[in-house]
């Protein structure tokens, strides 16, 4: 067989290819190698959740764009599936925002705080693709808006 | 004296992609040490992970040696070609700071994993290149294309996973919009309104999910064609971009990997008047078969030193965490009684302490969790936990689901000797069709 240059360079890529493959699909996610699943699933039961701070206007928005609560229990990330039911969401998402929240809370000022919910949103998927939305309340708050944050936002 | 070095770097066949390869690399370098340095453990921290990858969290007198070796390591690489050792060393101090960050946040962080694939793939390429009997002068040319394949896999992966896990179905379209609701921002930027016309129009998102599946299964052409590789890096490129645009995932070292390998920039370095090296700009191989032989011998090398007993076992420690690592309950105690509370027992079809499921006896059933249960076992002298939780109510895919129940397993916190796959496999099985019949 004579090796054109194409050749050459086809047997080397599908041998990096496949060894590549082989060794990722044994350790699955060990640097460097990975089968990189990221978001490869079907969310369960087409549902679909996250943790939003509900304001007294009913407006969701980010736990983020609060910088210190007084809340009246703390923010369990392990007990929400059985409050709130089954549904896909980001386990490190969940957890950021619940460590957020955790590392923030303390005694305000009175009357420093404005009243949040934070909960737990749940969009479920119909079967014409319609979301229907429920909220399953974590926690209920005072809580003080991070101006930086709201600044930005507006910019 | 920068200048001086920056003429010493510029020899090998392809000084300007090993450089901008480096410079990548150096960029995970420094956002790990920033992690560890700077990070707190996480609630999840994977506590059946090693010592070593545990005890490197904020301790800087652990994490900057392992930083300063890998960087100096990486620098040699960019300053010179054919420098493998230097390329190994740098693979191995980024991949114990990668892993410990795994350890500390509880579970792999794929984001910083695509330097250390291409750095791989260039290393494969200089093997074929030499084992193959190539031009030394050349060998660059075959780390490029080592390199390019490398990063193709990422795509191709990634695709084959989806269609795997969620068949052709992942392109509906629905999945996305569901992504996007899950991680969107909500704080009144631009992208908002994006996200908003994504979530809005099931088309819309049915485009972009197919657009998706499409590039990423287009990658399998990106190291054949040139052409094809200058359109599918764009492609995938573009991808980064529309995730950073719905959410707040971004894969910036990807996009400058893509940005290096997917166009010609030699030619435009030569039309610059910086000329390349030399050397002729061909493989060169006097015997190719030899070559790929010795990709294949350190894949399969690799591949069989993973199943090693205590490397299987550090892997599977910060590898499945979504499997392993969920927030275990407290240890048994030495003293007493193991638990059995009869009434989880009998639901999953248990009688007594003693029962067999397949390989194994059980030794004790407890509540794991308001809503689950957990079943400890003894195979062969090793303990395996398999928790037993209502389908769907983790979100983690379970490694046996029957209508009614969601499987996991876990091993017994420090415990040394895991109970083999097989066994686990058929402890799981059989537990599992016990809980189809009921």
């Amino acid at each position: 067989m004579r090796w054109t240059e194409r050749r050459l360079a086809a047997l080397l890529a599908i041998a990096v290819m496949l060894g590549y493959s082989a060794v990722a699909s044994s350790v699955r996610s060990f640097y460097p190698f990975s089968v990189f699943p990221m978001y490869s699933a079907s969310p369960i039961d087409r549902s679909v959740a996250r943790i939003v701070a509900r304001t007294a206007g009913g407006d969701a928005t980010e736990v983020t764009a609060y910088r210190a609560f007084a809340c009246d229990r703390e923010l369990d990330v392990d007990r929400i599936a059985a409050e709130c039911g089954a549904a896909f969401a980001p386990q490190y998402v969940d957890d950021a925002l619940a460590t957020h929240v955790r590392a923030r809370s303390g005694e305000l000022p009175d009357g420093s705080g404005e009243e949040i919910e934070i909960v737990r949103r749940l969009w479920t998927l119909d079967e014409q693709g319609a979301f229907t939305v429920s909220d399953c309340v974590l926690a209920r708050c005072s809580a003080v808006r991070d101006e930086a944050a709201r600044d930005e936002a507006a910019r | 004296m920068t200048r001086v070095a920056l003429a010493r770097a510029r020899t090998g066949a392809r000084w300007y992609l090993r450089i901008a390869l480096a410079a990548v690399l150096l960029f995970d370098l420094a956002l790990l040490t920033g992690m560890l340095l700077g990070g707190e453990r996480g609630p999840r921290a994977l506590a059946s992970a090693p010592a070593l990858l545990q005890a490197i969290l904020g301790r800087p007198e652990l994490v900057l040696p392992l930083a300063i070796a890998g960087g100096v390591a990486l620098v040699r690489f960019a300053m010179a070609p054919g420098r493998v050792g230097a390329a190994l060393v740098a693979v191995a101090c980024i991949g114990v700071l990668c892993e410990a960050r795994a350890a500390s946040v509880g579970g792999p962080e794929r984001f910083l994993f695509a330097g250390g694939t291409v750095l791989v793939g260039w290393l494969a390429g200089l093997a074929f290149a030499r084992a193959g009997g190539g031009d030394r002068d050349a060998e660059e040319r075959a780390a490029e294309l080592g390199a390019i394949a490398a990063l193709a896999t990422i795509y191709v992966n990634a695709a084959s996973q989806k269609l795997l896990a969620s068949g052709i179905g992942w392109a509906d379209g629905d999945d996305l919009r569901m992504l996007v609701l899950s991680q969107r921002p909500l704080d009144g930027s631009p992208t908002d309104a994006v996200a908003d016309l994504v979530v809005g129009s099931r088309t819309l998102a049915f485009t972009l999910a197919a657009f998706v599946e499409t590039a990423q299964l287009a990658a399998i052409s990106y190291p054949f064609d040139r052409r094809a590789r200058a359109v599918v890096g764009a492609m995938l490129i573009a991808f980064h971009v529309g995730v950073r645009l719905l959410t707040p995932i971004s894969f910036p070292q990807s996009i400058a990997l893509l940005v290096i390998f997917s166009f010609p920039w030699g030619r435009l370095l030569e039309r610059r008047g910086l000329a390349l090296a030399d050397a002729p700009d061909r493989l060169l191989a006097r015997r190719p078969l030899r070559g790929a032989l010795a990709i294949a011998t350190g894949a399969a090398a690799l591949a069989a030193l993973s199943f090693v007993p205590p490397v299987r076992s550090t892997i599977e420690s910060v590898s499945h965490p979504g499997e392993v690592a969920r927030p275990t309950s407290a240890p048994r105690e030495a003293e007493g009684p193991a638990p059995f509370d009869a009434a989880r027992a009998a639901a999953l079809g248990i009688d007594a302490p003693g029962d067999r499921i397949g390989p194994c006896e059980v030794a004790s059933v407890e509540a794991s969790d308001v809503d689950a249960t957990l079943v400890w076992l003894v195979c062969d002298g090793a303990e395996l936990g398999i928790e037993v939780a209502p389908t769907g109510s983790r979100p983690f895919h379970p490694p046996r689901r029957t209508r009614a129940h969601d499987l996991f397993y876990r091993d017994r916190e420090g415990a040394h000797a895991p109970a083999p796959d097989s066994v686990r496999d058929a402890a799981l099985d059989e537990l599992a069709a016990r809980l189809e019949q009921r």
